[in-house]
């Protein structure tokens, strides 16, 4: 009887592993795909500009394909989705269909998401680096600080990335100067903020 | 007892240091205020006020010290009153950049006294070092942007010229935090993994 259970525990977890995986194959193709149309589509039309972008969306659209390659991946299906969601935001809507220029908040908007986003990436870290009976021996402070740490991280990771960009090649990423640089550190800040307010505040359950 | 014996000795040690430090910057402001430099003896006093703080705290009773905490402390103390703001360093320009760097170490330090803290002892053990390593330098990187939107905020609400250098000079500031928080990470995700 008891074994029975064991057995029936390790099938259905088998069986989320495998909707998991199909998942991740399914949303990654099927954005490569998209963007590949796009690429084509403006290579055709001599937009070399939007091809470039089209080309770095495919590759960010890959790279959840490496966590197939995990023994067991324990990287939510709601976190994979929720890269896809900041892939369509930022390169296809944001960049491609120009909503960062359109709309000044869009840039704003999709910091804040990101700072969720990563705080939330923060609060699965911590589940996975840290065992179930350490986690009971610890103050709330330290999950919170921790997905705030890794959003703020991410941030300023990113900041980085537009700065070298700029000295190195394009000088445009931050063309909004130094006030574009805070605005968005801020807004990650706060995405991350909300996020590390409610982990505090759930630590058991989060 | 090992432990508590070690506690006093640390004890000591931040007394005898903050105390040092305390009288050096009371002689130099005094010193500043007869030569007429008023605004060298007020950041003189200022040093006094920081030196004085572990000094207080180290009279209060099973306050347990992290060392290379204080120790940076003060090191970010004499590089940024007294090296930076009296010695006039600040306009080398690359010293607010290595003071930035010193003040991620500190954060780091910050990071790991605050850790060993607020997580018990017998769960220390079966915690990945890549945790450690992650918290120490996300602190680093929290404590490096409290500090540009600190400026930043200053510049909007009260017209300071904070971050007068603009965008570049934000982003080595930030990037020399983050270096600073690496170092200690990765130092202490080392250790970590050696226990």
């Amino acid at each position: 009887m008891e074994k029975e259970r064991v057995s029936y525990f390790w099938k259905r977890t088998e069986r989320g592993g495998k909707v998991k995986r199909i998942i991740i194959i399914l949303l990654s193709t099927g954005m490569m795909l998209l963007l590949a149309g796009l690429m084509v589509y403006f290579i055709i039309k001599h937009d070399t500009l939007r091809w470039g972008i089209a080309a770095g969306g495919i590759v960010l659209s890959t790279l959840p394909l490496g966590l197939l390659f995990l023994k067991h991946n324990r990287i939510n299906t709601p976190s994979i989705i929720g890269w896809y969601i900041f892939v369509i935001c930022s390169i296809c809507l944001g960049s491609i269909a120009g909503f960062y220029g359109r709309f000044s908040w869009w840039d704003t908007s999709v910091h804040f998401y990101k700072g969720i986003f990563t705080a939330c990436i923060g609060v699965t870290l911590y589940k996975i680096l840290v065992p179930e009976a350490a986690r009971r021996g610890m103050s709330r402070l330290i999950p919170a600080l921790f997905a705030l740490g890794l959003a703020i991280t991410g941030s300023v990771l990113w900041e980085m990335y537009e700065f070298l960009g700029d000295v190195i090649a394009s000088h445009t990423m931050q063309r909004g100067g130094n006030t574009d640089t805070m605005v968005d550190l801020l807004a990650g800040f706060f995405g991350g903020v909300l996020i590390a307010i409610y982990t505090g505040f759930r630590k058991q359950n989060v | 007892m090992y432990k508590k014996e070690s506690g006093n000795m640390d004890r000591k040690i931040v007394f005898g240091i903050s105390l040092v430090y305390v009288l050096w910057m009371a002689v130099l402001c005094a010193m500043q205020y007869t030569a007429g430099a008023s605004w060298k003896a007020a950041v003189a006093a200022g040093g006094v006020i920081s030196g004085a703080i572990p000094l207080i705290l180290s009279w209060v009773p099973r306050l347990r010290f992290h060392l290379p905490l204080v120790i940076s402390y003060f090191l970010f103390l004499t590089g940024s009153q007294y090296f930076g703001s009296i010695r006039g360093w600040y306009g080398l320009g690359w010293w607010d950049t290595f003071l930035h760097f010193v003040s991620g170490l500190l954060l780091g330090f910050a990071a790991i006294a605050l850790y060993e803290r607020l997580v018990h002892r017998d769960a220390g053990k079966a915690i990945s070092a890549w945790f450690v390593f992650l918290f120490v330098l996300g602190f680093a990187a929290l404590g490096g942007v409290m500090w540009e939107i600190y400026e930043f905020s200053g510049d909007q609400f009260f017209g300071t010229t904070l971050q007068g250098g603009g965008n570049k000079d934000t982003m080595t500031d930030l990037i020399a935090d983050v270096l600073g928080g690496l170092v200690v990470a990765t130092g202490s995700g080392i250790r970590t993994k050696r226990k």
